[in-house]
């Protein structure tokens, strides 16, 4: 194995292959830092422009684009609270209050650190361990999905601090408008409206647009200024070795939310969209001031980009070794292996040994690239938005927005549906209800649904079909995170309680911090 | 009173959802009916809430906004959008962008100030309609007048 991977290393020292991945580098963050396209559109796009190249090119402009489309959503995300992927909403719930607090810089250096980070760790799994993680993977049935969608429904109870009456309420709504349009299993076409465009449900990015930038675009039209902390300008700069040293001083946090989004990425259908929320939820309860969360805490960027960077690693572990693509651009790089007569599998490794390598080696390549290109893109972005007279700012995000909503499906409705999310959200942050727990819901309905009833039938011959939900060994330790993931919050409060020496609640009260989740 | 009008609001929903509900399959309610139970059950949790703890408005007064600059921030939005199939992406972006940037302004513009404002939208609504049709072959929609 070591004799090919030198010869990968190798290969991707040729200066043409450098010269490949710094384009693919370049142009996948270009596309992910704009809301509404996607990694994976992005991934599809540039397949015909490989047609013409060897296989090893090919792969290595996809793998580098990928990596970079992933990383580039956390720009729109900090800057203007616009997840450019569904990868990134984690990483808006405090890049963007940093940005708020003048604090963007340090926001884009954590987001590219974490991604180089966890762009590392999941080559490195994905070079050593793809072998038995893959086969691991395997045994997760439907039973198990569902658990995974209820393990990120917990978060609810760490992102809705103020409030979790009104934070299951906003999961709820998210759960509910996810079930809009045909169902995922048995095919019930439902909560249509007699309109055939929901028929296909409520898309994802422009939701995603709708619940998180167009309240702020509300806000900004309306005040006509930006917020007041906003630019703080009395404030001593940021040195970019400082930023650094101190966002590498948490390594525990990097290499958690590296090895989760690893984990995440193996998982077939789960990605980057799941993977940087448990990460960003890990995260808060491990840290030691919780509270700081959603109102602009670093570790929540790093968590959430690391995490949605170690997927792309992990994501090829099922993709190049059983043929089962991680996440949906995998699958696009799967037909382009099959494409050039590459079968995935044990011999995969062994008979294009070199491409595979090469192609595994462009990843981390394209991770290292990332800090240089990252932080002179990133932070040049950042100092243009900062710069922008806020009059042209909000119509300029408007302008994105729309095409965002738009270019997805080339949908009218779909930049309606957008504006009803948008407004509903605001009215909904009035009363409490925040935008982050219905992204959640929304996310996590499709898996959890189809985990149910996918579940229920393949059990459909015992005599209690429910009960496979709590007999899998796999299911039960699930379910163990479940109760601990959801408890956590509460057994947190009352020990910090008792460090204080006052009587705790038991349910978290009423509060007005939900705001938080989204701004 | 927050509480009591949120609540009420999500029981709206449930109720427009509940009275949609068609299932042809065995198995096609079980999770939406599942979760309009449950946030009908929350949202009276909710109002209840309300109407016992008097003392909870339950209103996030946080970045709160005059209803003049709210209504006027909606109807921009909603013009621009709803006028996306007659104008276009590009018509009618250059014209709410103009729009926006002219009432976002503090003072009267000057005719000066109206040009640039015009130039600027000519120009970042410009690129954005090139980048997308030209280069990623994304269609936008067209002026249909």
């Amino acid at each position: 194995m070591f004799e090919v991977l030198g010869q990968g290393l190798l290969a991707n020292l040729a200066p043409s292959m450098l010269l490949l991945v710094l384009i693919g580098t370049l142009s996948g963050m270009a596309l992910g830092a704009m809301p509404g396209l996607s990694a994976t559109m992005g991934v599809a796009l540039l397949v015909p422009f490989t047609f013409a190249m060897d296989p090893t090119s090919g792969l290595v402009l996809l793998g580098a684009f990928y990596m970079g489309a992933i990383y580039g959503g956390s720009f729109t995300a900090i800057l203007v609270n616009a997840p450019g992927t569904p990868s990134s909403i984690a990483t808006a719930l405090d890049g963007y209050p940093l940005t708020r607090k003048g604090r963007s810089e340090f926001a884009i250096v954590g987001a590219t650190i974490g991604s180089f980070v966890g762009g590392i760790i999941g080559v490195i799994a994905l070079i050593f361990l793809a072998p038995p993680l893959a086969s691991f993977s395997l045994r997760f049935g439907p039973q198990e999905y569902f658990w995974v969608a209820m393990f990120g429904l917990t978060i609810i109870a760490s992102l809705a601090s103020g409030s979790l009456l009104k934070g299951l309420i906003g999961g709820l709504l998210g759960l509910l408008l996810a079930t809009i349009g045909i169902a995922p299993v048995g095919g019930d076409v439902r909560f249509t409206f007699g309109d055939p465009m929901l028929q296909g449900g409520v898309p994802l990015v422009p939701a995603l647009i709708g619940l998180f930038t167009i309240p702020e675009v509300i806000r900004l039209i309306a005040l006509r200024t930006r917020d007041a902390q906003m630019v703080d300008e009395t404030r001593e700069k940021d040195r970019l070795g400082g930023m650094i040293r101190l966002i590498l001083s948490r390594p525990v946090n990097l290499i958690r939310s590296s090895i989760i989004g690893t984990i995440v990425g193996i998982l077939p259908g789960a990605g980057g969209s799941v993977a940087n929320l448990v990460a960003y939820n890990e995260a808060k309860r491990a840290s030691k001031h919780p509270e700081t969360f959603g109102k602009g805490e670093i570790d929540g960027v790093v968590a959430s980009e690391s995490a949605n960077n170690g997927t792309v690693g992990g994501g090829f572990i099922p993709t190049l070794t059983l043929g089962v693509p991680g996440t949906p651009p995998d699958a696009i790089i799967l037909g382009v292996l099959l494409l050039h007569g590459l079968r995935p599998g044990a011999e995969l490794f062994e008979t294009s040994g070199p491409l595979v390598y090469t192609f595994i080696i462009a990843l981390a390549v394209s991770a290292v690239m990332m800090v240089p290109v990252g932080l002179i893109a990133g932070r040049g972005l950042q100092r243009g938005v900062m710069a922008l007279p806020v009059r042209y700012l909000a119509p300029g995000i408007t302008v994105l927005t729309i095409i965002g909503a738009y270019a997805i499906r080339s949908s009218v409705v779909d930049v309606f549906i957008m504006l009803a999310l948008g407004v509903a959200a605001y009215l909904l942050q009035r009363v409490g209800i925040g935008g982050a727990a219905i992204v959640l819901g929304l996310v996590l309905g499709t898996i959890a649904e189809t985990g149910l009833v996918q579940g229920i039938l393949t059990s459909s011959g015992d005599a209690v079909p429910w009960t496979s939900f709590f007999t899998r060994p796999i299911s039960i330790v699930l379910i163990l995170m479940c109760v601990l993931s959801a408890a956590w919050p509460f057994i947190q409060k009352r020990r910090d309680a008792k460090t204080k020496g006052t009587p705790a609640e038991a349910v978290p009260t009423s509060g007005h911090s939900d705001r938080a989740e989204s701004d | 009173m927050g509480n009591i009008i949120g609540g009420a609001a999500v029981l709206v929903i449930c109720l427009i959802f509940w009275v949609q509900r068609d299932y042809s399959s065995e198995y096609g309610g079980i999770f939406p009916d599942s979760v309009l139970i449950a946030l009908a059950a929350l949202s009276v949790v909710l109002i209840a809430r309300g109407l016992l703890r008097r003392q909870d408005t339950g209103w996030d007064t946080t970045g709160r906004l005059g209803y003049r600059d709210l209504g006027r921030a909606l109807l921009l939005l909603t013009a621009w959008v709803v006028s996306l199939p007659i104008l276009g992406y590009f018509y009618g972006g250059i014209l709410f962008f103009t729009l926006v940037a002219l009432l976002m302004r503090t003072s009267r513009p000057t005719w000066k100030q109206i040009l640039l404002d015009l130039g600027v939208a000519v120009v970042v609504v410009g690129a954005f309609y090139l980048a997308f049709t030209q280069i990623l072959y994304v269609t936008l929609p067209e002026l249909s007048l």
